[in-house]
């Protein structure tokens, strides 16, 4: 499983864009990804010390076991849907455990976002949604899954 | 389990098996094979490898942000936004 962590915007208002430059930003480059791409994020507001986010990361990974989850997710080789649901379930957890220490911080969170795509599904190639934006509590997004030339 | 035989050990193997296994993993490697009309074990060894190399080709894959869009419902103070994803 790989982790993207985005810079810090600044002096972002209601109705505004992150400053992401035309065709947005690369946040994920995953090899060979096997039978299932699962794609979880959070946007948050940060009202504390930014440098301590990695402590935090740190500490929600160990209070839902995330190296058991990530783990599971690398020997996967075929569908099976009840682990599949057990790894989406579980990064859902941490996740949630995530925004919650964050929050704890001071931090406040503006959205989740969650998409899943099977091989047979062709990753879920393209754009999502195809045009406008999708609504996540308060935050409204796209993003595009594309295949790299190896 | 074909693919930790060798070519050598595959041209040992009964061609029928191969086909056999062949029919089983992939729709379009049966299209292929039937259409052929395979006869000679070595033509089939060869499609075999050639479709389980296929088979084994996974694309690598880029997840782009392309825009983020944030609402502010309320006052939240700094205006600092950051993201965090896992894929």
């Amino acid at each position: 499983m790989t982790e993207y962590k985005s810079p810090l915007f600044q002096g972002i208002s209601d109705g505004d864009y992150l400053p992401l430059g035309e065709g947005g930003i690369l946040a994920h480059y995953k090899k060979n990804p096997g039978v299932f791409i699962d794609l979880h994020g959070v946007i948050m507001e940060s009202d504390s010390d930014i440098r301590d986010l990695g402590k935090r990361i740190q500490e929600a990974k160990e209070s839902v076991k995330f190296d058991e989850i990530t783990q599971m997710a690398t020997t996967l080789s075929a569908v099976d849907p009840t682990k599949i649901t057990t790894i989406i379930s579980g990064v859902n957890l941490f996740l949630d455990a995530l925004v919650m220490i964050l929050q704890k911080n001071n931090d406040d969170h503006v959205g989740t976002f969650h998409d899943f795509y099977l091989k047979q599904q062709a990753f879920g190639e393209g754009r999502h949604p195809k045009q406008g934006l999708k609504r996540c509590q308060n935050v409204e997004l796209a993003h595009t899954i594309s295949f790299a030339e190896s | 389990m074909f693919e930790s035989i060798s070519a050598n050990q595959l041209k040992e193997i009964d061609a029928t098996v191969i086909l056999s296994a062949l029919k089983q993993r992939r729709p379009s490697t049966r299209a292929m094979v039937d259409s052929k009309q395979i006869q000679e074990k070595q033509e089939i060894v060869e499609l075999f490898q050639k479709a389980t190399t296929e088979m084994e080709k996974h694309p690598d894959i880029l997840l782009s942000l392309n825009e983020v869009k944030v609402i502010k419902d309320h006052d939240w103070g700094s205006g600092e936004i950051y993201l965090l994803s896992y894929v």
